[in-house]
Parts: C-alpha cells; structure tokens; sequence
C-alpha cells in the first residue's frame, strides 16, 4: 500500500544502514520522505554513498527528500560534496 | 607564457588568464574568484563591524575580490545593523529597488556580475539604473532571502553593492555562509565579527576558505600586513576547492626554490625503562611498601594450584583486599581480556599484580591499558608502524582511572615484566596482534627466582631460548646502542652459562636466579631496540601451528643468525649504525664467550656452532618437521606465514637486512627441514 509523508530517524553510529534502509522505504512512498538527522554527529563515506543512492532512487521515482536537523558540520560536507542541492532542508 | 625563458607564471585576474596559465605547461600559480561570506554575529562590536565592513567593500569600489558580498546578520542585530549603515552613508534599498538591482547589475543569461557594473561607485550605479538615492551614497544595500539563482544578488559583486541576509539562529547563519562560500567562493576568503570564540572557531570550521578574517575588513584583511601577519598580496590562492595549486597569500616566498642541505645526523635515541625493578631471591618482600585499597592479581590456573599467589598475598601490607582473576590459556585472547578487565571494574582496582609469564603480564597490560582508558581501539593501536615515535595511533594519555601494575615473572623469559610490548592472540583471525607503547610498560617488574624454581624442563628451555633470542636479535638490531648492547652482551653471556645448568639441576638456585636475571636484562635490551626477523616468523608459525613462543624461537634462531651474519640482498636504511655490521656483533658475541676464531666469518660459525649446541642440550627438536607437522601441511601453509612474517611489526625497521618475501619463506623452510649437527664448541 503506497504511503506518503515517511519519517525516518538516521541513527547517529548507523547512519549508512538506516540510509540503506531508507531506500527499501522508497518503494512504496510517495510525496515527500523526511529523513530526521537530529542523533547524527558525523557522517563517514558509507553513509555518503547511501545518501547519493538514495537521492537517485527517489529522483527516479519522483520522491523528494527533505533532510531535517542537519547539523552545519554535515551540512558543510554534503556542500562539498556536491550532493546538498539534490535534496530540502528543514531545521 | 609559452616563451622559453619563463620558469613560472603567477596569473591573477580572471578565470581566463588562471586557465591560460595552468594550460600553458609551464608551472603555474593562479587565483581562485570569491564570494566572500560575511557572518555579523549578535556579540560583535557592531559599531567596529559597520565601519569596517563599508571601509573594505568601497575600497576599490569593491574590486577585490576578498571583500564582503553577502553579510548575513543575526535577528537581533539586524535592524540596528541596517540604521548604523544607513546613518554612515549606505542606501538600503527596498523589495523592489532589490528587484532593479538584480535584474541589473547582475546578467540574468549567466548569473553572474555584469563587467559594466565592476568598479563603478555606488551612486553611479544607482543613476545608471535609475535608482533614486542621496548623493554622496557609499554602498547600495540589497536585503535577500536566500542563495541561489532565485537570489541573482546572492553572487559575487565586485562593486559597492552588498547583500544583507536576517539568519534566526547560529545553525541558520552558518548554513547561509555555507551557501554563499559554495556559491563561487571555495576557498578564497570569509569574515566574521564577533567576541564569542566558540562561534569564531565554528564558522572557521566549516568555510572552506584560505582566509578567515576575524573582526577586520575582508578586502584589506585579506590582503595581509595590515589588519594582521598574514603575507601580504594581492593574489588570493583558493586551494584545489577553487581550481588552484595553493591556498596561500601569493608572494615572493612562492616564487623562491628552496633547496635543504641534509646532513646525516646521529637521531635523538632512548633508553625507557621502569625505574622500579626488584631482583634477587624474596624479593617479592618489596610489595610491602605498595599500598593498595583494592589489588587484582592476575595470574594462570597452575601457579594458583602450586602456591605461588598465596607467597604474593602474604607479602602485600596488611588488610589490602585482594582478588584473583585467572587467565586460562598459555596464549590468551582478546576475549580474556575483556573478562578480565570486568573484575578490575567491579573491584575498582587500584592495583593489578601480573604473575605469571609473558602471556599473562601482556594480557594484565592490555586489561589496565582498557581499564585505565575504556574508549582505547585495540585495533587501532596495533596499527603498524616504522618509528615508535611518529606513529598515526595515539596512546591514550587522559585516563578515567589508574592502576599501579605490578609485574611478577614467572618464567625465565619473557622478559614482559619491562618492556612496553604486550602480544595477544586474535583467534578469529589467527594471528597475533602486538602493541607497543612505553606506556605498557609495568611500573614495578619484581624478579624473584623462587617463582621459577618448580618450572618444568621444557619450559626452562623454551622460555631460556627466547630471553637468548631476545637478546641476539636487539644485538644486531639497527636500533642498537651502547645502553642496549651493555645489556644484550650481558644476557647473552648468562644464558650460555646458566641456561644448561637451570635445565640439568632445576634445583640450582644461582642457576635459576642467574637465568632469571638474564630474562630481565634481554628485555631491557629489546625493550629499546626490539628485536627482528627471527621473532616476526616465530609468531607466524608459531601462531599456526600452536608452538609455544620460546620453542618457536629456537627452531628459528640458528637459521636467523646465519641469514643476519651474511651480506643482505636489501639493505635496511640504518641512520643510528655507519654500516652494516651484524656480521661483526656476532663475531663480537663469539669473543665475549670465548668461542674463539681469527676472522669474523669464524667467529660468527663458532657463535653458530654453540648456539646448536646449546639448543641440542636443551632437547631443542632440530627441526619443525619433527614437531609432527607434516609437510604437505606446512607447504600449504608457508604463502601465509611468509605474508604475517613480512607484516610483523617485529623486525621493522629493526633487523639488520631488511627480509625480502622469498627469503622469509626460505627461512621458514630452513626451519623445517632443520639444523645441522654443528661441530660442538664450548662457551666459556
């Protein structure tokens, strides 16, 4: 059964797991997916790459992404990145 | 650029001429653009802020490209913020004179600035976009509500026309310089006003800029010299973020080749020890003076079973609570460990007493390396490493707790009661994991014979041959010094003499007090210069096979001493020796045991020779092979154990030749196939 407005939590020392998870979630969602990163204090390469996996997969489902409580130090590095404009932020 | 007498083009200006000078293939330096952020933060002195801020964007009528574009203003200062601009000479314009501006002096095709609008004053622009303002106006003031082609204002400008930003939060501010620094501006140059450190750390944290200017204008800040020391220029290099080879302040510095002359120069050496070591028959009697509230001792089943933790107890002060914790295994794992380290909690140790051999005194050093600091990463900490002294791993040195560690040996030996190694046994991948840090090192290290008298006859030798290995090997060592030598030559000396003797007449109380001595002394010797190649494949083979360290170690040595003593395929780079010359500290060993021999090539054969010998009379097997292990077993295992042995921390960079991978599995054959019968020469 499709659902719309999913809210996740990203664990703080999981991240890349809850984000690889999150891409099973994707399948029957619509509208908007909210991903709360209020516990994530650091953010390694693995949790970078299910982030961009998880941007293409909704992208080619027409899903959008909302990241809410992003710190500034995470922030900074999905800038860097490159992967901050494929998703909203909210604090 | 391209003509043959220039050595080195620094281009300034724009992206044209940088791409020009990078293409050019000729070494380039070059310039990045900016977008300067600029975050006014409620703490700052914002009568400073203001001035400045109009001081540096109309210098130049905003052409450097380090000066402020986007200021973004905490709420609570934002309205004053705008007054005191206003009352100083800015227009700050409204919604749609914002508009007017945007569409205007920023190209709407690009987005970016338009080349008309560079350098030109404020009124000017004002005029020419039909912008009705007060004459003698400094800086136009354009209020946006975000970053990004929606906010066209949000980019770059290079004349008097500055961006305001209201943020509602730190976390906002921050995130808005973020954008701003992204937007065209990595790595060039960000400002901050404020008297909180914390938030000037934060902000400077995460920019990406070359120039943090703190509470000064950013143009003339940036430029250096004047506001602060940085290097003075004009050329603001923004680092690869910005398509650059640096992120210095351009200058003379960068247009200089420096050469260095490097003299050979004898390294700084150590020589760490623990300044309380107790030897000698009872001299277990010096637990008295170690007050404890609560002593954990950690030993091995047997020694409990044969009385030796009852003599320990009755020796500590009165009163002291006491707990025993028993490691079960001669090799222990990590898991053990970690069982161990649950009793020095629940009893709040602020002593830990290792009795045993060197498995148990490791494993106790390891349990107070955890307990004194629980967040420490074995892992991470066994990493491998060239110089003990420039490592990536860092000891812990901030401890939630402390413990004195007590080291009693039990075996003749190890040599663990002072050396900053401990050496454990990683089950799941079967190997072992060595650590190595003088802070391993036990505080107290109490020799006393009448722990070793009852040790069984293989025992005696096996543990005997490691202290002689322990001992030869840091004799050769490229780590090798006078204080290291004194003490191996020493070693060396006792075990020839007393190793037989221990393991003929167990009874022999000097023998055993001697060879005891000895362990101590190899491992102050190897505690400095460690050991090498012969080690490295003990524990691999060691470690597969299940042979005990010692046993393991004597199978190798005389093979190890005769590859050591011959011309190395590789050299292993030794600043601390003027050549190779462990050839000659056998030959030098051979002397000191009167083994006789007119050149070093005899003496190192004699050395070779009653080292055999000495390994027969201890019923050493000559070979691995008649350990029971068949060949087709060790043939299948030899890739691995050559690749543990390469990897061991043991003989880098300490051994004499540095091991190529066919010699190390040639050694391991050696050893297998086994020594000859050597022509018997006495030691002295």
């Amino acid at each position: 059964m499709a659902s719309e407005g999913v809210r996740m939590s990203v664990e703080g020392e999981g991240a890349a797991h809850t984000l690889q998870e999150a891409r099973k979630t994707l399948e029957s969602a619509q509208g908007e997916v909210v991903l709360d990163f209020s516990s994530v204090q650091r953010i390694d390469s693995g949790a970078l790459r299910a982030l961009d996996e998880l941007a293409e997969t909704a992208s080619g489902k027409g899903i959008q992404l909302v990241l809410n409580n992003v710190s500034v130090d995470i922030y900074k590095v999905l800038k860097l990145m490159g992967l901050a404009s494929r998703f909203s932020f909210r604090a | 650029m391209h003509h043959k007498d220039v050595s080195l083009i620094d281009a300034t200006g724009g992206q044209n001429v940088v791409k020009a000078a990078y293409s050019s293939g000729k070494p380039a330096l070059g310039v990045g653009p900016g977008n300067t952020p600029v975050y006014l933060e409620k703490t700052a002195d914002l009568g400073m802020a203001i001035v400045d801020i109009i001081t540096s964007k109309t210098f130049d009528n905003g052409t450097i490209c380090a000066s402020e574009q986007t200021v973004v203003i905490d709420d609570e200062i934002y309205d004053l913020a705008l007054k005191k601009f206003a009352e100083l000479g800015a227009h700050i314009c409204n919604e749609q004179e914002t508009a007017l501006l945007g569409r205007t002096v920023i190209d709407p095709a690009t987005g970016f600035m338009r080349p008309m609008a560079v350098g030109q004053k404020a009124s000017d622009i004002a005029r020419f976009i039909g912008l009705a303002v007060e004459p003698n106006t400094k800086l136009l003031i354009a209020p946006i509500q975000g970053v990004g082609p929606a906010h066209p204002l949000s980019v770059e400008k290079l004349f008097p026309v500055l961006s305001v930003y209201r943020a509602k939060s730190v976390d906002e501010a921050l995130k808005v310089c973020v954008d701003v620094n992204h937007a065209g501006g990595i790595g060039h140059t960000a400002v901050v006003f404020s008297r909180n450190d914390g938030i000037i750390r934060k902000f400077s944290q995460v920019i990406n800029a070359g120039r943090i200017i703190v509470n000064s204008p950013g143009s003339i800040g940036a430029i250096g010299g004047v506001y602060n020391d940085m290097v003075p220029t004009v050329s603001f290099g923004c680092g690869t973020g910005g398509g650059n080879s640096t992120m210095d302040n351009v200058s003379v510095y960068n247009y200089l080749n420096i050469k260095r002359v490097a003299r050979r120069t004898r390294a700084p050496m150590w020589f760490r020890v623990p300044n309380q070591i107790y030897f000698n028959m009872n001299a277990v009697e010096c637990l008295r003076q170690f007050p404890s509230r609560s002593t954990i001792i950690v030993t091995n089943p047997i020694l409990e079973q044969i009385g030796h933790v009852d003599i320990v107890r009755r020796h500590l002060p009165l009163q002291t609570p006491v707990h025993v914790t028993v490691i079960p295994e001669a090799e222990p794992e990590v898991k053990t460990v970690m069982q161990g380290l649950e009793a020095l909690n629940f009893y709040e140790a602020d002593q830990i007493i290792a009795l045993g051999g060197g498995s148990v005194i490791d494993a106790a050093k390891i349990m107070k390396l955890k307990y004194e600091s629980p967040q420490a990463d074995l892992e991470e900490l066994g990493a491998p490493f060239l110089d003990i002294r420039k490592r990536v791993a860092q000891y812990p040195t901030e401890k939630t707790k402390r413990a004195r560690l007590i080291a009693i040996s039990t075996t003749s030996g190890t040599g663990s009661e002072v050396t900053p190694f401990a050496v454990l046994f990683d089950k799941e991948r079967g190997r072992k994991v060595t650590l190595a840090d003088y802070s391993l090192s036990p505080d107290v290290a109490i020799v006393d014979p009448q722990f070793v008298m009852s040790m069984p006859k293989a025992l005696t030798a096996d543990t005997g041959i490691d202290c002689l290995t322990h001992a030869l090997e840091a004799g050769v060592s490229v780590y090798a010094s006078a204080y290291t030598d004194a003490n191996a030559m020493q070693a060396i000396r006792l075990v020839f003499k007393y190793l037989p003797i221990a393991y003929e007449h167990p009874d022999d109380e000097e023998a055993r007090t001697m060879m005891h001595n000895a362990a101590c002394i190899a491992g102050l010797a190897f505690s400095n210069a460690s050991v090498g190649v012969c080690h490295a494949l003990a524990h691999a083979f060691g470690a597969r096979f299940g042979i005990a360290h010692g046993r393991a170690n004597a199978l190798m040595l005389p093979h190890v001493i005769a590859y050591n003593a011959s011309v190395p395929a590789k050299f292993m780079p030794s600043p601390h020796q003027r050549a190779y010359n462990a050839h000659k500290k056998y030959a030098t060993v051979a002397d000191q045991l009167g083994l006789g021999g007119n050149t070093i090539e005899e003496k190192v054969k004699n050395l070779l020779a009653a080292t055999e010998q000495l390994l027969d009379r201890l019923e050493i097997p000559r070979s691995i092979a008649a350990l029971g292990i068949s060949k087709e077993a060790f043939e299948q295992a030899v890739p691995d154990l050559t690749m543990m042995a390469f990897d061991d921390p043991s003989w880098r960079p300490t051994n004499p030749r540095m091991p190529l991978l066919s010699e190390l599995s040639e050694l391991l054959w050696s050893a297998y196939q086994g020594r000859s019968q050597a022509n018997a020469v006495e030691a002295a």
